[in-house]
């Protein structure tokens, strides 16, 4: 036997070792291969079978950590997952849209922007497609007209396709960065200037 | 004149070019002869001298092309087309030198540079060496270095000229990046993270080639990791303060692809920064520990497309740049490919590893800590890919905060548990008396702060085990470091060696991620926005914050023109938050004002401006969150910590030889761990 498999089979073994005897131990390690003494045998087979036992304990456990966490991150995504459309895809898919949530994008229309109370209310237009729509939270501090912008909220419900009326809610209002040097998406909106951003 | 710039900078890119080129056709001859030689059993080691002036040379090339294209945007030069995108005569000087890494083409640039000082820095510490691994890592590095030089020649091309007419004025960099210092420097911590996770990728895919299993390439592999990790950890702090300081939205994280681009290959070098552990001190887990080391370098790849390609949508903006999203593409390929190849074909070469049987012993602890961070990289991929899947089939979708959330908190608890049970466990596996003895009073101060915040009223359950299990791996890494500044102390060989090594750096960068995590639970828990509306000269009340507003202040400047609320805080103080315009730029740019301590931030914002006259309100938006600063604070620790372990506690073994034999390469670990454990016992 090498040097080198000593050092594994004593690694392996050590876990148990420290139940036995540490002459056992030492008698053990000495010759793998079975010892005169019948009472050792039985022993080494023992551990041998407590070892496989461990064995599959340990897959079953790593088999049932491994599912939850399948199933954890199948449950994350299916609730998480946001459509992302701009006005005129979003107002044509309202039957399938319902209320759920997803992000809508489209260009804050001049002259829109009105205050009632705590809310906020403005239209965001695409390809020439309006939509209205009421914010109940805090618009960013680059808010204003002319720009595009990334709505996260949900059509209004109502008597329209999909239980839905045309007014979009949300309360949070993401102001697209504009970049000189960013080239142009295909579903990207196009400001006044004609540049995209 | 009016080409020098240009000129110059495509010389620079060129001799860096040729001479990586060269250098690789060198290396690639030694080695084939040598390998020869070796197959008719005249091998004789020689030295590769004469090939490392080619990597100086690369390096002096790519300065060369910096130094132009700096030189170009300090003097105006709107020849070169990037300049003038990214410039402005109005531009103040600072972010005129900034303006380099604004855009792709000159980020790629940067890239180059960093790279070829990383690949200096490697070739001049073995500038002798004539071991097979090192040629073979000089060849990977010369060839990524090939590979991004190239990008600059075509599809990323910094120097070409602008069309037409010479601008008489440039576009300016964008408005966002040139508001705050932080932009002069995370980027700079950010790329030289992901560059230089080149050379220890390089370093494995050597030993690999090489077949080599000699032990001395890990500490290699661990120290020119723990460069990058630190300033990369670094780099995605600061890159959440600037986020923070500058987009007016009151957070520091949001799960955006490009923050996740920079979390990826983070999260994968702190999983191998243990295992390597395991595999340096007890050969345990070495192909789990080299696929670490390589699926780091294939991650800053697959985030380098992510955010250069446009292949996502974003809130932040994404340059398409035509053939540069393809080219990198083909590398991510072609290196995952290569890696996944080489482990399956040649990991074995690299010794197959003893076994780990001890459930409570410290490379079992190793084992979950990667596995906790194998976990959170596979969310965060899958989270951060899906959309590029879905888009196949027709949706565009983002994968919204809660996926995240619901997954990385509870992974992110079970990392502050082995966070506070692994420093105490012993390689030899757990003596339970010992275990009680070290973690009773970290346990005790863990379930006071529980206890105390549930008196106080906090009812949430995750950050209540939050705060209780920072708490309590704090105390394991206090004691620890106390211990180690003891002893060394007692040797008196320095007490400042307690905090560096791996030991006492470890146990530094632990507390910094720990700060880091408490803030953030701080802040994202126990924060409040709202909005006020004030007339000049009143107050108005938030969280217990009293605002005044005394009245607004219109500064022209040449580059912009800023219009400020003045607002006290509780009486006193002078904060403006902002709406800026700048130069040519014809939208507002919102600049935040924070007032900052370590138990509050408050954080103001103009919602509204007055319009017409002075006399009418504004709307502030008020944002009150506590131990926010925490967070960057906590970013430097782990900074600092990450650097100090990468320094040596050889003094100290040398002291120690003179009693004991100790391999001196290593770093004496667990003979250090078994001896406090049995001075421990006998106390």
């Amino acid at each position: 036997m090498s040097d080198r498999d000593t050092a594994v089979f004593k690694n392996e073994d050590s876990g148990e070792i420290t139940t036995a005897s540490e002459d056992l131990a030492i008698g053990i390690l000495d010759s793998s291969k079975g010892f005169p003494n019948t009472d050792l045998n039985l022993l080494t087979k023992k551990i041998e079978k407590s070892k496989k036992s461990k064995k599959r304990r340990l897959i079953a456990v790593a088999f049932v950590l491994v599912a939850a966490f399948g199933y954890l991150m199948y449950q994350g995504l299916t609730n998480s997952i946001q459509y992302f459309k701009t006005v005129d895809q979003a107002v044509a898919d309202r039957s399938s849209l319902g209320t759920s949530t997803f992000r809508v994008e489209g260009m804050v229309v001049d002259g829109s922007i009105r205050r009632d109370g705590v809310q906020t209310l403005f239209s965001i237009s695409a390809n020439g497609v309006t939509l209205p729509i009421v914010d109940s939270g805090s618009p960013p501090s680059l808010f204003q007209q002319g720009i595009p912008v990334v709505l996260v909220g949900h059509f209004d419900s109502g008597s329209g396709p999909g239980g839905t009326s045309l007014t979009f809610e949300t309360n949070q209002i993401m102001v697209k960065h504009s970049n000189v040097y960013i080239a142009e998406h295909p579903n990207r909106v196009k400001a006044q200037n004609g540049t995209s951003r | 004149m009016n080409d020098l710039n240009i000129v110059i900078g495509k010389a620079g890119v060129l001799l860096a070019l040729l001479s990586s080129l060269i250098g690789l056709l060198v290396i690639g001859n030694s080695i084939y002869s040598r390998i020869g030689k070796k197959a008719t059993g005249e091998e004789k080691p020689h030295s590769i001298v004469h090939a490392n002036v080619y990597v100086y040379l690369t390096l002096a090339g790519t300065l060369i092309a910096v130094g132009a294209m700096e030189h170009a945007l300090i003097t105006h030069d709107f020849a070169i087309a990037f300049v003038a995108q990214n410039n402005a005569r109005e531009t103040p000087l600072l972010y005129t030198i900034t303006g380099l890494w604004s855009a792709l083409s000159g980020s790629i640039l940067l890239w180059g540079a960093l790279l070829g000082i990383f690949n200096a820095v490697f070739v001049y510490r073995y500038r002798k060496s004539d071991s097979l691994v090192i040629w073979w890592a000089r060849i990977v590095i010369s060839l990524v270095v090939v590979f991004f030089l190239a990008l600059l020649l075509g599809p990323a091309d910094a120097f070409s000229r602008t069309a037409g007419a010479i601008p008489s004025d440039g576009a300016g960099p964008n408005a966002l990046l040139q508001d705050n210092l932080l932009v002069a420097i995370h980027p700079i911590l950010l790329y030289t993270g992901f560059v230089g996770f080149t050379i220890p990728f390089a370093l494995t895919i050597g030993r690999l080639l090489a077949g080599s299993s000699e032990k001395i390439w890990l500490y290699e592999v661990r120290k020119f990791m723990l460069v990058p990790w630190s300033c990369l950890s670094l780099g995605i702090i600061m890159g959440a303060w600037w986020s923070y300081q500058v987009l007016g939205w009151g957070g520091f994280w949001a799960w955006d692809p490009v923050e996740n681009a920079a979390l990826l290959p983070w999260l994968m070098a702190t999983a191998s920064l243990h295992s390597n552990i395991a595999t340096e001190n007890r050969s345990m887990l070495t192909t789990w520990s080299m696929s670490l080391v390589l699926a780091t370098f294939n991650l800053t790849l697959l985030g380098t497309f992510l955010t250069r390609s446009g292949v996502i949508e974003s809130v932040h903006a994404f340059a398409n740049s035509g053939a540069v999203g393809p080219a990198l593409a083909g590398a991510l390929i072609v290196s995952l490919a290569a890696s996944m190849l080489l482990v399956a074909t040649r990991g074995h070469l690299l010794g197959l590893g003893n076994k780990i049987e001890l459930a409570w012993s410290r490379p079992a602890a190793f084992v979950a800590n990667n596995l906790a961070f194998s976990a959170l990289t596979l969310v965060v991929l899958v989270g951060t890919t899906f959309p590029i899947v879905a888009s196949a089939f027709g949706d565009t979708i983002s994968i919204g905060r809660p996926y995240y959330d619901s997954l990385s908190v509870p992974i992110g608890l079970f990392i502050l548990v082995a966070m506070g049970v692994a420093p105490v466990l012993s390689y030899q596996g757990a003596n339970l008396e010992l275990l009680r003895k070290r973690l009773f009073i970290p346990a005790l101060m863990g379930s006071l702060v529980f206890f105390m915040l549930v008196i106080f009223g906090v009812k949430d359950l995750a950050s209540l085990c939050a705060f209780g299990l920072a708490a309590f791996a704090f105390c394991v890494a206090a004691i620890q470091i106390k211990a180690s500044i003891l002893s060394f102390h007692r040797a008196k060989s320095g007490w400042w060696r307690g905090l560096i090594g791996r030991e006492g750096g470890g146990m530094v960068a632990h507390i910094g991620l720990i700060i880091i995590g408490v803030g953030m639970v701080a802040a994202l828990s126990y924060g409040q926005r709202g909005e006020v509306n004030i007339s000049p000269g009143k107050s108005a009340y938030f969280d217990g914050v009293k605002i005044t507003y005394l009245g607004t202040k219109v500064v022209e400047l040449p580059g912009k023109t800023v219009t400020s609320a003045n607002l006290e805080i509780n009486g006193s103080g002078n904060y403006g938050p902002a709406i800026t315009v700048f130069g040519n730029s014809n939208e507002g740019v919102g600049t935040p004002a924070i007032d900052s301590n370590l138990m509050r931030d408050v954080y103001l914002t103009v919602a509204e401006l007055p319009t017409g006259a002075n006399q009418s309100s504004v709307v502030v938006g008020v944002i009150v969150q506590p131990m926010v600063a925490w967070i960057w604070i906590g970013g430097f620790v782990v900074f600092f910590g990450g650097l100090a372990s990468v320094l040596s506690r050889k003094k100290r073994i040398a002291t120690r030889t003179d009693v004991e034999s100790i391999e001196p390469v290593c770093e004496s670990t667990p003979e250090i761990s078994s001896n406090q454990d049995l001075e421990e016992l006998k106390r």
